[in-house]
C-alpha cells in the first residue's frame, strides 16, 4: 500500500477510524502519513464535539406563526401590491387609446366610406 | 430529527391539516412539536444563538409556505429535515468566515489542544459547502445514501460534493500548518 492508497483509505468514511493491519503496517514506517492521520484523527473528532445545543425560548412558536401571512392579510398583500400596478396598465391603455384615436380630420383623411358609397352605388367596376 | 419512520400522528395530520388552510394557530402547535428538534439540528452548524434561532425560523417560515409539497407518506420530521439542513447550508454559504460552521474545541477532549487548534485552523480553509458535506459524513457519520435522502439531493449530487469535499480536506491536512 503506497502513501495515495493509504490516504484515500484513512479518509474513506466506511472505514469510521478503524484499523487495518496493513494500514498500519503503511502508517508505522511512514512519517508523512502518520502525521496526516492524526491531523485527520483530530478533524474527525472536531466535526464529532458536540456543539453547545441552543434551545428555543417560550414564545419562538408564537413569534414564528404570526409573522406568517395570513390567508386575508395575502390577499391583501396581493392587493397592495398589485393596485399601483393596475392603476399604471390603466392609464397607460387610456393615454395609448386617447393617443391612437384619430381626431376629426383624420376621421375624414382615413375614413372610406366615400369608397365605399362610391362602390355601393357603382360597383366595382367587375 | 430523524430516526422516527412512522407517518405523521393523528395530531400532527390535523395540525398540518389545518395549517394548509391558513391557520396560524395550529402552525404555533406544529412548531412547538418539532421546534426542540430544529434548534438542535441548526446547533450543529452554527454556535450562535442568533444564527441558530434565524435557520429555524426560515425552516418553519418555509415550511409553511411549501407545505402543500409535503405527502403524508413519510414522517413529517424527515420533511422538516431536509428543509433545515438546506437552510443551514443557503446561510453557511452565504456565511462571513466568522459566522461559518463553528468548531468547538473545548469539546473535543483527547487530542492535545496545540493539534485542535492547528487542525481547526486547516479546517477553516475549507470552504463553508465543503464543510456542511463534511460534517455531515464525518461529524454525523451518515453515508452518502442517508445524506441524499435527508437533504433532498440526488446521490449523484452527493457523490460529487462529498468526492469534492474529501479531495479539499486531503489537500490542507497534507500540507499541515506550513500552509
Ligand atoms: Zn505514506
Amino acid at each position: 500500500m503506497n502513501c495515495d492508497e493509504t490516504r484515500s483509505l484513512l479518509l474513506d468514511p466506511r472505514l469510521d477510524g478503524a484499523t487495518t493491519p496493513v494500514l498500519d503496517n503503511h502508517l508505522s514506517g511512514c512519517g508523512s502519513c502518520s502525521a496526516f492521520a492524526r491531523r485527520f484523527g483530530v478533524a474527525r473528532e472536531l466535526m464529532r464535539a458536540r456543539q453547545a445545543e441552543h434551545r428555543p425560548d417560550a414564545y419562538f412558536a408564537q413569534r414564528v406563526s404570526a409573522a406568517v401571512p395570513g390567508d386575508t392579510e395575502l390577499l391583501g398583500w396581493a392587493a397592495a401590491r398589485l393596485l399601483p400596478a393596475t392603476l399604471a396598465l390603466l392609464i397607460a391603455l387610456t393615454a395609448w387609446a386617447w393617443l391612437s384615436t384619430p381626431g376629426p380630420s383624420g376621421l375624414v383623411e382615413i375614413s372610406p366610406t366615400d369608397d365605399l358609397l362610391t362602390w355601393a352605388i357603382e360597383g366595382d367596376g367587375s | 430529527m430523524t430516526g422516527e419512520t412512522s407517518s405523521p400522528s393523528a395530531e400532527e395530520s390535523r395540525l398540518i391539516t389545518a395549517c394548509r388552510q391558513g391557520d396560524p394557530d395550529a402552525f404555533a402547535d406544529l412548531i412547538r412539536l418539532h421546534e426542540r428538534r430544529v434548534f438542535r439540528l441548526a446547533s450543529r452548524f452554527f454556535s450562535q444563538r442568533a444564527d441558530v434561532e434565524e435557520v429555524a425560523q426560515e425552516t418553519f417560515l418555509i415550511a409553511w409556505t411549501k407545505l402543500h409539497t409535503y405527502r403524508a407518506d413519510a414522517p413529517f420530521e424527515h420533511w422538516l429535515t431536509r428543509v433545515c439542513l438546506n437552510c443551514c447550508y443557503a446561510r453557511l454559504r452565504k456565511a462571513r468566515p466568522t459566522e461559518e460552521l463553528t468548531i468547538d474545541l473545548a469539546e473535543s477532549a483527547s487530542a492535545d489542544p496545540d493539534a485542535r487548534i492547528e487542525v481547526a485552523r486547516l479546517l477553516r480553509k475549507l470552504s463553508p459547502s465543503d464543510r456542511f458535506v463534511l460534517q455531515l459524513l464525518y461529524g454525523e457519520g451518515w453515508s452518502v445514501v442517508e445524506i441524499a435522502e435527508r437533504t433532498g439531493w440526488s446521490r449523484s449530487k452527493v457523490k460529487v460534493r462529498a468526492h469534492r469535499a474529501r479531495r479539499k480536506l486531503r489537500r490542507v491536512l497534507e500540507e499541515g500548518p506550513r500552509s
